[in-house]
């Protein structure tokens, strides 16, 4: 009589541990199997000729129509840079100028906005940041700025995706007031910030 | 009638009457039979044993043998080859009950269930770990699982640093918060909260895509132009171009 082949316990064991791994471990892969690859492009439509419709040029984004150039692109018209700003500002917008500028531009351009911020102490590669206080800076109008905070320039990058068209305006007005607090003449301030400015010189 | 399933008999005198034997081992142990209901073996082992016939059945070998002695071989054999066949005509016997459960079937399912018990902890622990303490852990709020892996997804500055820094801030703000000379022209600093406040009463913030350049700047066009015949054109087309391409 043939005997079958005896299996011990453990031997019994370990299958049944082992079959038990592999059959976790191998659930896993249905989903990659069945996701889309790279190598495997979706067939192009008989409609539109490619697997994804191409953008009609005049597409525009829901919330990205600008048909405002000043406010949306800092220019005027006739194309050329704006010289003012395109709504009135408060006393509210300067503070949210304040705030953004300290956190966007401070680290390079300085919180006084000469140039020196802590990113450029530590090895800012050159040109460093510009100061707003030159005279080039100084006479910009307000549509220069807006072109560099949207599109960046030399190693500044664009903070198009970063700051909305009506924050960069009131960035640039608190780029303003920090040109003014730099430099401005004494006899076109009111009396009492002049007398302010006596008393505190005449300090020891 | 007694069911014996996988069990080892070794060296021991074994009583096999009317028991059912399943998968056993029987090593040097000697199969006694006593004449009753006959015994069943499947699927056994035996090694080195001997068989001891008792009562009954011990008469039953005596009988065949006086039938041998007497002259009847033959019939004898015939019998001894009936044996051989097990064509013997046996008595009726209940069948034997099921074999019994010892238990490791429920070992086997034991194992499975504490795999997949164990997967599913593991699953669950790395999903909570993912999803809620992980992102806990990377704020460094000291909870239990605090370590000292560096994980962190928010960048911190060493301290000194951070000092340096916070030093630097204070002294930058402290520069635009406060009355000094500017220039030898009459050109002054003043506080910024200050600068705010005079441009908004003096509408330093003009509104149109086209106002006077010079109402803008208004406060310093004057001081701006003296800079530039002062320091010469070379000079000032220099400087603007390397500043261009700082901005």
């Amino acid at each position: 009589m043939n005997t079958p082949t005896k299996h011990t316990r453990k031997q019994r064991t370990v299958f049944v541990v082992s079959v038990a791994l592999l059959a976790f471990v191998l659930a896993a892969c249905g989903n990659l199997r069945e996701q889309p690859k790279f190598n495997k492009a979706y067939d192009a439509s008989p409609l539109f000729e490619t697997a994804a419709r191409e953008l009609d040029p005049n597409a525009v984004p829901i919330g990205f129509a600008r048909q405002d150039l000043h406010l949306s692109y800092g220019l005027t018209e006739s194309g050329e840079y704006a010289t003012g700003f395109p709504f009135e500002m408060t006393l509210e917008d300067l503070e949210e100028g304040r705030r953004l500028f300290e956190g966007y531009c401070a680290m390079c351009h300085g919180y006084g906005g000469y140039g020196d911020g802590v990113v450029a102490l530590k090895g800012y590669p050159e040109p460093a940041p510009a100061s707003f206080h030159i005279d080039r800076l100084r006479e910009a109008p307000t549509g220069y700025y807006f072109d560099v905070i949207a599109n960046g320039q030399g190693q500044m990058y664009d903070y198009a995706a970063r700051v909305r068209e009506n924050d960069r305006w009131l960035i640039i007005a608190y780029i303003r007031a920090l040109q003014t607090s730099q430099s401005v003449p004494l006899d076109s301030l009111p009396e009492d910030v002049q007398a302010n400015f006596n008393a505190e010189e005449q300090m020891p | 009638m007694t069911m014996f399933q996988k069990q080892r008999f070794e060296n021991e005198e074994v009583m096999v009457d009317g028991n059912s034997y399943a998968q056993c081992i029987f090593d040097g142990s000697i199969l006694v039979f006593s004449g009753g209901t006959p015994p069943t073996f499947e699927r056994c082992q035996f090694k080195n044993i001997k068989i001891e016939l008792r009562g009954e059945a011990a008469n039953t070998t005596a009988y065949l043998g006086s039938l041998f002695q007497a002259g009847l071989p033959d019939d004898v054999d015939t019998v001894l080859n009936k044996v051989e066949a097990g064509v013997m005509n046996l008595p009726d016997r209940p069948n034997p009950p099921p074999l019994e459960n010892t238990g490791q079937n429920f070992a086997q399912l034991g194992v499975i269930a504490g795999v997949i018990a164990v997967a599913c902890i593991w699953f669950i622990g790395m999903y909570t770990w993912g999803t809620v303490l992980g992102p806990m852990q990377t704020l460094d709020n000291g909870g239990f699982l605090r370590t000292e892996v560096d994980f962190a997804l928010i960048p911190r500055l060493p301290d000194g640093l951070a000092v340096e820094y916070d030093n630097v801030r204070d002294a930058q703000l402290a520069r635009i918060d406060q009355f000094a000379f500017a220039s030898t022209d009459g050109d002054v600093a003043i506080p910024i909260d200050d600068a705010i406040a005079f441009m908004l009463e003096n509408d330093g913030f003009p509104v149109g895509s086209e106002v006077a350049t010079d109402e803008a700047d208004e406060p310093d066009s004057d001081e701006s132009t003296e800079d530039g015949d002062d320091a010469g054109d070379d000079e000032s087309e220099s400087d603007d171009s390397n500043d261009e391409s700082g901005d």
